[in-house]
């Protein structure tokens, strides 16, 4: 009996655009795509999907509370969905929507995985509510709830590791009371599943990215979210073929403006690319604070940037098509031209989409803002990529310089000053950190990583917390042995532990066990090693990568002017090459030091302005703890 | 008797977080005598006998006679004083009132108003129904503190339990607290012999040959959100889908309604089972009541959030907005009410035409000539536009805040007054910025006379009878 290979994926159709706004018939043909998603399996091969679709990393749970109804599971794996690559998209087949949002949840997924190198784990949790330092429990799989509720929105809930999915009557026309047919999802709208997805993941990888500590975090969120969601559009071939194929013109600008102006219309938020064709004039980084329109110059930088990279890899096609002159023939273009052209702007969206993401493991672990981003670019992808063919850099440059962008504190902004410096290999200043510090070795061991394993998500989750632990261990050891690590590594020293609430009167309590353990230690000093994980990334040539990942982070409480509390928030990410010549080598250390006081005054000025927004003003207490994407997701109904 | 070395006189209470300003415009049949709102939050404590201490008093300086009551806009906070539970202001307490002045969005008989009454009552009490719900819910709890004080601006106090377990009990429950506001507003329109006067902007009152006022807000075109005309139909609600879903959602779940009467169900036909009774469902089981930290049976009933903040935005949005002019000096005294970006943005292109000795005026005009500005909602940051609105205003010389920090940090309201707000006002005024929570210690000489205050500010006590408390009041003369 011969053998079957197990399948790397399979087939799900899905709707590459929402289907809900008045499409014409001449976009029908490229609304629906079929893409390849992951084949769940067992070691047998055979598939572990259970119906819901209920897989290792997501479970859809189809209940409908405001309608009082439950909708039945869809099971992928019936040999009659199988045959025809799924269920035939539908916007009235609830099972229809199950599939879609398991299917491009899933890609999202796998987006991550391939850029990070590492499995995505979701922000595990502290079942009891209020009791400090219990251990954290590991979230198997994210919940995803597509006819959650009755409102234009869609979010990711922290609390519950789960995403709920709005419904809701389009505006109705000027007739019948009961519309036909303007029901809109946005649980198949993929932008929107791409979205809130990658706030899902990013959170699991970066929770510190949630406290606001500048007018750039929220909007570096939902801006990420926002470009996951526009690149993943590009991986439908049917869609940018046919945009393509369709273009006037031979610009980059031209033969993306159709899809743009699809994104722009897709979603009801107004899409990632917003007023693609007039990117208002008043909204710039330097006026702009408004969460969503900040964002949205994040969004056009990175979208120029790409468009620039287009325009150089599909320059030599053009030219080989127009024999030189750069003037196409009237007409359609020829379908080998579209082929190639689509080809190459698939591979620059691929490879943009990545350095994006790779990009987190190199930014700090809180306060990011968009000019240390761009630095976290340039860096991820000059590690990542030797030979920068296509000058993706200096587009990343360009573009960024031409937003306003860029970093506030380079003096010559080149690729060169861009990207982080590896710490210097000896230095004078004991405050500074260097290269193979004497404690790297002993970490690096502590961490006992086996690069060949392969292990469940859980027990990835079980060993990465163990590790935590160990390597929080070993450093407050070798904080108290030599105090000037500590400030190597952006920490202020003697910082305590304090317990999340304050005291009647505003001031913060020290925790009392920790008190105790530290009693007689002038120097013990409280951190949280956030994280210490493996990542294994493959380079263009396929050669493999290495590197260990370590975030450190502190917080001290302060208070506002205004006698509002809030926690002031530091650390570093380390990024660790673990196979130096002669040993573990740090290659980053990205810093947001504790002891900056520059920093520390520019926050608190940032906090004691006001809340640019009523909803904030009325709601954002009640609401900012628990559901923090839902206020920055609801529609502007509001706002105005 | 007014003297004539000053045009109009000032009388702002500084009841708490609500609005009640009267005008004194002398002239030679007497003074005129003009009442904008009489309001007070419902989460004051003791509102309601400070606004009688106000109301008392407003009758003790005008001797109980007014040439107009103006009322800005349906929010407590405005009209809490005319609710016949009050019984202020009647004729037979010896009250005469002159006229009523309401913007045309209170008026009835209006095909646009019409819609917006209608869209308030239903939101109104769909969200006194959604509070009950989410009271009843286990989730939420911390949003009913500040929904309910969201509602507060309708009127509602307490936790409101309300019956609903059938689509009768719903109804009536829907009549029931929603209505309070709507009380209040119906009754003003009462207080004068004559028919209330719906002003529209374009308008133009004149007061005496010496004061006009004008007529600023609120627009009649639809981009201003005022109200969103999307849906043109001749049942308000249906162009509504927030609060249509929410409703049905609410009649669905607690009126036993059926989905198939619910045109916010997402599938037709049968599709799925009710989750009521699916509760012993496997897949359920494992996958939902498994994990009860993760359900979502009541986030449905988070849009009440949004539902509360469109209508509260749209009913600032109809505000209405007087400017008060007095010819002589070509100041002018502005009156915003609760108007929003929406509503601030109209003002620009109004324009008041030539009339008798009357020249042209533009609103942009009468901004410029601003030297009194009331604070918009109690200075949220919302309500005082910056470009093109407070940025004209570079003859302000004195502004007032009606607002009550404690009472909305109390309610969880960060940011009223909001302080970058409150800087620039005092930087145009030089500092010349009175907040009702924070009534100045007079005398003092940021307040002494100068360019268009034609005396030194007084602070004067209400003083209330019966063991009500006393209210402070800021008096001031312009020229």
């Amino acid at each position: 009996m011969a053998d079957v290979p197990t399948p790397h994926s399979r087939k799900l159709r899905i709707f590459a655009l929402d289907p809900s706004l008045g499409s014409s018939l001449k976009t029908y043909e490229w609304r629906t795509d079929t893409i390849n998603v992951r084949y769940e399996h067992g070691p047998d091969g055979y598939s572990t999907l259970v119906p819901g679709p209920v897989g290792e990393y997501l479970e859809v749970v189809d209940v409908d509370p405001a309608s009082d109804r439950f909708y039945a599971p869809v099971n992928l794996d019936d040999p009659r969905i199988l045959a025809t690559d799924g269920l035939e998209p539908s916007e009235g087949n609830p099972q229809f929507h199950q599939q879609m949002v398991y299917a491009v949840a899933m890609r999202t997924i796998e987006i991550f995985e391939q850029a990070l190198g590492r499995r995505v784990l979701w922000q595990p949790r502290r079942p009891l509510p209020n009791v400090p330092d219990q251990d954290w429990v590991f979230v198997p799989r994210l919940r995803l709830y597509p006819h959650a509720l009755r409102a234009q929105n869609a979010y990711y809930s922290p609390d519950r590791c789960a995403i709920l999915f709005g419904y809701f009557p389009s505006e109705a026309s000027d007739d019948s009371t009961t519309p036909g047919g303007t029901m809109v999802f946005s649980c198949l709208s993929s932008d929107v599943i791409a979205h809130e997805m990658t706030h899902a993941i990013l959170d699991g990888a970066a929770r510190g990215y949630r406290e606001v500590s500048n007018p750039d975090v929220l909007a570096f969120h939902e801006a990420f979210a926002d470009i996951v969601a526009l690149f993943e559009h590009f991986m439908y071939p049917d869609l940018v073929s046919s945009e393509i194929a369709r273009a006037r013109g031979t610009s980059a600008m031209d033969l993306l403006a159709g899809l743009a102006r699809q994104f722009g219309e897709s979603t009801q938020r107004g899409g990632p690319l917003r007023d693609y064709s007039n990117f208002p004039a008043t909204v710039s980084y330097r006026t702009s604070f408004e969460v969503h329109d900040r964002g949205s110059i994040l969004v056009k930088a990175v979208y120029d940037a790409f468009t620039a990279i287009v325009e150089r890899r599909s320059s030599g096609l053009i030219e080989l098509a127009t024999g030189g002159s750069g003037v196409l023939r009237p007409g359609a273009l020829h379908p080998n031209l579209v082929e190639r052209l689509t080809d190459e702007t698939m591979r620059a969206a691929r490879h943009v989409l990545r350095m994006c993401v790779r990009a987190i493991d190199y930014c700090p672990p809180v306060d990011i803002d968009f000019g240390t981003y761009l630095r976290a670019l340039i860096t991820a992808d000059l590690a990542q990529v030797d030979e920068d063919r296509f000058n993706y850099r200096t587009a990343f440059l360009e573009s960024f310089r031409k937003w306003g962008l860029l970093p506030r504190n380079l003096r010559t902004v080149s690729i060169e000053t861009l990207s982080w410096q590896q710490p210097p290999e000896q230095c004078d200043d004991p405050k500074k950190l260097i290269r193979s510090p004497d404690w790297l070795k002993g970490l690096v061991e502590l961490m006992d990583i086996n690069w060949l394993d392969n292990l469940s998500r859980e027990r990835v989750f079980e060993r990465a917390e163990k590790r935590r632990m160990n390597v929080q261990a070993y450093l407050a050891g070798e904080i108290l042995q030599r105090p000037e690590v500590a400030v190597q590594l952006g920490l202020r020293l003697a910082l305590k532990k304090y317990l999340d609430g304050r005291s009647n009167g505003g001031k913060p309590i020290v925790d009392p066990e920790w008190a105790q353990r530290a009693a007689g230690q002038p120097n013990a000093t409280n951190f949280n090693v956030v994280s210490a994980r493996a990542a294994q990334r493959v380079r263009p040539d396929g050669s493999p990568r290495d590197e260990i990942v370590v975030v450190i982070t502190q917080r001290s409480p302060e208070t506002t002017s205004g006698g509002e509390p809030y926690w002031f928030r530091g650390g570093v990410t380390l990024v660790i090459d673990p196979r130096g010549p002669n040993g573990p080598v740090i290659l980053y250390a990205i810093l947001r030091s504790m002891n900056d006081r520059y920093r520390q005054e520019r926050e608190r000025t940032f906090r004691e302005l006001d809340s640019a927004d009523l909803r904030q003003a009325y709601f954002g207490r009640a609401l900012d703890g628990r559901e923090p994407f839902a206020m920055l997701h609801a529609t502007g109904a509001a706002d105005g | 008797m007014a003297s004539a070395a000053h045009a109009i006189e000032l009388h702002l209470y500084c009841h708490g977080l609500g609005d009640c300003h009267l005008l004194r415009v002398g002239s030679d049949q007497g003074d005129q005598w003009i009442m904008i709102d009489c309001g007070i939050h419902t989460s004051t404590a003791g509102g309601a006998d400070r606004i009688q201490t106000v109301a008392e008093d407003v009758k003790a300086v005008t001797g109980g006679k007014l040439r107009a009551i103006v009322g800005t806009h349906e929010h407590w906070d405005h009209l809490s004083a005319f609710h016949p539970a009050q019984k202020l202001f009647r004729e037979a307490d010896g009250w005469k009132i002159g006229e009523i002045w309401l913007a045309w969005t209170e008026d009835g008989t209006n095909a646009e108003a019409g819609k917006l009454d209608k869209y308030k009552v239903e939101a109104t009490r769909t969200l006194a129904v959604a509070k009950t719900a989410i009271f009843r819910s286990n989730g939420f709890r911390d949003l009913q503190s500040p929904l309910g004080a969201v509602l507060g601006f309708l009127g509602f106090n307490g936790p409101g339990r309300v019956a609903m377990s059938t689509e009768p009990a719903l109804a009536r429950a829907f009549g029931l607290e929603g209505d309070r506001i709507r009380s209040a507003r119906e009754n003003l329109k009462a207080l004068a012999p004559a028919p209330p006067c719906y002003l529209n902007p374009g308008d133009v009152i004149d007061v005496t040959p010496e004061v006009r006022c004008y007529v600023l807000a609120p627009p009649h075109d639809s981009k201003f959100n005022v109200l969103d005309n999307k849906g043109l139909t001749y049942n308000a609600t249906a162009g509504e889908p927030l609060l249509v879903g929410l409703q049905n959602a609410i009649a669905v779940n607690y009126a036993g309604k059926e989905l198939e009467n619910d045109p916010t169900s997402p599938f037709d036909g049968d599709e799925g089972e009710r989750l009521g009774k699916a509760a012993a469902e496997p897949f359920l089981l494992n996958h939902y009541h498994n994990e009860p930290w993760r359900t979502i049976d009541n986030d449905w009933l988070m849009p009440t959030t949004e539902l509360a903040l469109q209508l509260d935005n749209r009913t600032n949005n109809s505000s209405l907005v007087l400017a008060f002019e007095i010819v002589s000096s070509g100041h002018v005294l502005i009156f915003a009410a609760d108007a929003q970006i929406g509503n601030w943005q109209s003002w620009q292109s109004v324009v008041f035409p030539a009339k008798d000795k009357r020249p042209e005026v533009t609103g942009k005009d009468l901004l410029e000539r601003a030297v009194f500005y009331k604070v918009g909602h109690h200075g949220s940051r919302n309500a005082t536009m910056s470009t093109g609105g407070l940025e004209l205003m570079n003859n302000l010389e004195f502004a007032f805040n009606p607002t009550d920090r404690a009472m909305a940090k109390k309610v969880g309201w960060d940011d009223i007054p909001a302080r970058a707000l409150n800087a620039e006002l005092q930087r145009r005024t030089s500092n010349r910025l009175i907040e009702g929570d924070q009534p100045p210690a007079l005398p003092n000489n940021t307040f002494a006379a100068g360019g268009a205050l034609a005396a030194p500010v007084e602070m004067r006590t209400a003083t209330g009878s019966n063991n009500r408390p006393d209210v402070k009041c800021v008096v001031c003369r312009f020229a």
